[in-house]
């Protein structure tokens, strides 16, 4: 069976979103045990939230790819770094939904080019929910800028 | 934040090394290590390379 993962514009374009998915899940993991190391077991079963949330997406745009008769490219994983605070988890977190959402629009684009309707539906799901996580992580930034980092922190604390 | 997580490397420690005259992207690596296992931080330590040396290093910055 002939799979290319360079195939079409929209293989392409699903491989990449497929990039960020993969750095998401692994950011977010890293976020959630960091989080719990230091005692804030509600944010990190927030953080564990999102990271299962981004496997879900990273399972569609798998199985999207390969219905596509592409190979879905797992090898490739964007670089990333960590908050050493939950504050700068946070910032990093919202560079990287904005990232996606960036991306996700562009694709979206390109299924509609390459007249390929279903891609495009699925991605604009995907996009609504990236745009809502988008929304959560400002709400976060912006109570820790209201609170400030002791009260908000000490909201975190029980699951 | 934790740019490095081969060696567990944060931006504060790399931005010192650089002010300390670490210049390129080698040179950060021989003085904390990040950027000597996979690699993939590499690209922001040269943004940071270029962001943070003292004036008088810039010119000598970047890939060696």
């Amino acid at each position: 069976m002939a799979l290319k993962s360079s195939g079409t514009p929209v293989v392409k374009a699903l491989n990449g979103l497929l990039t960020t998915e993969l750095r998401a899940i692994n950011q977010y993991f890293l976020d959630s045990k960091l989080a719990a190391h230091h005692g804030f077991e509600h944010l990190a079963e927030e953080f564990r939230k999102a990271s299962f949330e981004e496997m879900n997406d990273a399972e569609e745009l798998m199985d999207r790819i390969l219905l596509l008769g592409g190979l879905p490219n797992l090898q490739r994983v964007d670089a990333f770094a960590t908050g050493e605070s939950i504050t700068e988890q946070f910032q990093l977190a919202k560079e990287l939904e904005e990232k996606a959402v960036g991306q996700l629009k562009a694709a979206i684009v390109t299924a509609e080019k390459a007249a390929d309707p279903g891609t495009a539906t699925m991605l604009r799901e995907m996009l609504l929910e990236e745009e809502r996580q988008v929304d959560w992580i400002e709400g976060q930034l912006g109570l820790i800028t209201t609170l400030g980092d002791t009260a908000y922190l000490a909201q975190q604390i029980r699951s | 934040m934790w740019i490095c997580l081969c060696e567990a490397v944060t931006s504060t420690t790399i931005r010192e090394v650089i002010e300390d005259g670490a210049a390129s992207v080698g040179a950060v690596a021989e003085a904390c290590g990040a950027g000597t296992v996979c690699g993939k931080c590499k690209r922001t330590i040269a943004v940071m390379v270029d962001q943070h040396s003292p004036a008088e290093k810039k010119r000598f910055a970047r890939w060696r």
